[in-house]
């Protein structure tokens, strides 16, 4: 009985394609699946996480498709007609699709080039946030009230990307202008000390304090802070603080520009008009 | 030779509190609603428990759980957690074939260990002082590092270190043939013990050997006690990396010695 189903299935030239073909998926998925697995953990140590994955998603998809075809020809699919088929039908496509082949492209150099990673903080023009996701087309940024944006990549080989958590440390730079009554080197002097009193300020790369030059009403100075990119934002938010605290105890004065705003005629004199009664 | 009583087990019932005081540092112990609360207070922030019966309740609490019938606890002196950054009083050069020794005295941290379930866990440690951070090597890469104020000396002054520092010899000899230039020591902890000896905290000593370059380092060998007269200091801490006789730690170590120039 067995034997007489045997015979009859290997007979049967269906039967021979379709078990040829359960061959080829049941063996080039899990094969498809291990190869983008190396991929991913070989280029991993290259690109970095993101590009990793991602060219395992590449490998991924293409050996999907290698293995669809695969399992087409044995019923009989013609993959010769098809590529002269999708030659044509590239031309067309590829004009439709110029953006999307144009983000891919660009998703590509951007892995290559790992100008930043997940979870660095960029700015891309007026937008600034952290990388959620590097993807095939776009960039998922999420920024800091908590919106996600995406960022074609084609915009990100384009413009400009600063990324702001490349280096471990960060040098917070603050503006600061006082009186022309005061010491220029005590103003220095005692923006050091503010300096170096903050806990998150680094003692190395010592403080760089600037004297900026003569402003229009007040002696200008620059202060740079340098703290781990972690304290960034305790840096910039106390420090002006603590400025304005010692400015205060020290008696150094924090001008500001003083305006009368009045119309033309209401600075002229007053008319007084002088009417003689008319004597009963 | 017994450590001092500061260093000694303690046990505080529920509801009980108390007052530890480490140099700048004072640890504020309440053992309550089965929890163990402490308040780190630093200089005069401690006038708030001026003829208190009860800690107040804004210090500036943190919060472990205990076991009901835990009741142990003990302070111990540890290392930093992160390499410290030591400047001699001015730039010395070391001459080839020289040795130099210097007496380093660095603020140790409390930590406080205490039962839980029966078993003796690290709670937390805190800064006798509170350190300032610094940054050793380039603004591309480096290690985040604690600054000591107090700068290395070529001999042993008590008066010169806080009560709370460690004071940690280093022997560094210059093997190679040029004059090395001493303006700053990064100095990685993780192999170094603390003692005690006659109240004052001490290191294990350690000798350091440069090569040709100063981050060419070919070796770095700890003693197992401290330099010279507190060689019979009583043993308080382990070193958090372990104890070894020598080290080849050219991470930890490189560029140890010598200039650095931050903006490049």
């Amino acid at each position: 009985m067995l034997a007489d189903l045997i015979s009859e299935f290997w007979s049967s030239p269906t039967y021979q394609r379709i078990a040829k073909a359960l061959v080829v998926a049941i063996t080039g998925i899990p094969a498809v699946m291990l190869i983008s697995r190396i991929t991913g953990r070989l280029l991993r140590h290259r690109l970095g996480q993101q590009g990793g994955d991602l060219l395992a998603r590449i490998v991924r998809y293409s050996g999907y498709v290698m293995v669809l075809v695969a399992v087409l020809q044995e019923f009989g699919f013609n993959l010769a007609a098809v590529l002269g088929a999708a030659g044509i039908a590239g031309v067309a496509i590829g004009f439709a699709s110029q953006t999307s082949l144009s983000n891919l492209i660009s998703g590509l150099f951007i892995v290559g080039e790992r100008p930043f990673e997940r979870g660095d903080i960029i700015e891309v023009g007026t937008i600034t946030g952290t990388v959620e996701d590097i993807g095939l087309m776009a960039l998922t940024l999420r920024t800091f009230d908590n919106r996600s944006v995406r960022v074609p990549n084609e915009m990100l080989v384009k413009n400009t990307v600063t990324t702001v958590t490349r280096y471990p440390i960060r040098r917070v730079d603050l503006s600061i202008g006082v009186a022309y009554t005061e010491a220029i080197d005590h103003v220095m002097a005692v923006l050091r000390d503010v300096a170096d009193a903050h806990p998150a300020v680094l003692d190395e790369p010592e403080t760089v304090i600037v004297f900026n030059g003569f402003g229009e009403s007040s002696l200008n100075f620059m202060i740079g802070a340098w703290t781990i990119k972690e304290d960034v934002l305790k840096v910039k938010n106390e420090l002006p603080l603590r400025i304005k605290e010692a400015f205060d105890r020290e008696g150094i004065e924090i001008p500001f520009p003083h305006r009368v705003l009045a119309a033309g005629k209401a600075m002229e004199p007053i008319p007084v008009v002088v009417r003689e009664t008319k004597p009963s | 030779m017994a450590a001092t009583e500061r260093w000694h087990e303690r046990t505080l019932q529920d509801g009980e509190w108390l007052c530890a005081n480490f140099g700048n540092l004072t640890l504020v112990v309440l053992s309550i609603l089965e929890e163990w609360r402490v308040a780190p207070l630093y200089g005069e922030q401690c006038a708030a428990l001026k003829d208190a019966k009860m800690p107040p309740d804004d210090l500036p609490w943190q919060r472990w759980d205990r076991g009901e019938k835990d009741v142990k606890l003990r302070f111990r002196p540890v290392f930093p957690d992160r390499p410290v950054i030591i400047r001699p009083r001015s730039a010395l050069n070391l001459s080839p074939r020289a040795k130099a020794m210097f007496y380093v005295g660095i603020p140790a941290f409390i930590e406080l260990t205490a039962h839980s379930e029966g078993q003796y866990e690290v709670l937390h440690s805190w800064p006798s002082d509170p350190p300032s951070n610094t940054w050793h090597g380039t603004p591309i890469s480096g290690t985040l590092c604690y600054s000591v104020k107090t700068r290395a000396r070529r001999q042993y002054v008590p008066d010169d270190w806080q009560e709370m520092s460690i004071i940690s010899t280093l022997e560094i000899a210059n093997t190679g043939s040029h004059m090395l230039p001493f303006e700053r020591l990064f100095f990685e902890t993780g192999h170094l013990g603390v003692f005690e000896h006659q109240g004052r905290l001490w290191a294990n000593h350690a000798r350091i050997r440069t090569g040709e370059k100063d981050d060419s380092l070919s070796g770095v060998v700890f003693g197992s006690k401290p330099f010279g007269e507190a060689a019979d200091a009583v043993s308080l801490s382990q070193p958090r990396l372990g104890r070894v006789r020598r080290s080849m730690l050219k991470e930890a170590f490189s560029t140890f010695l010598g200039v650095t120039h931050p903006h490049d």
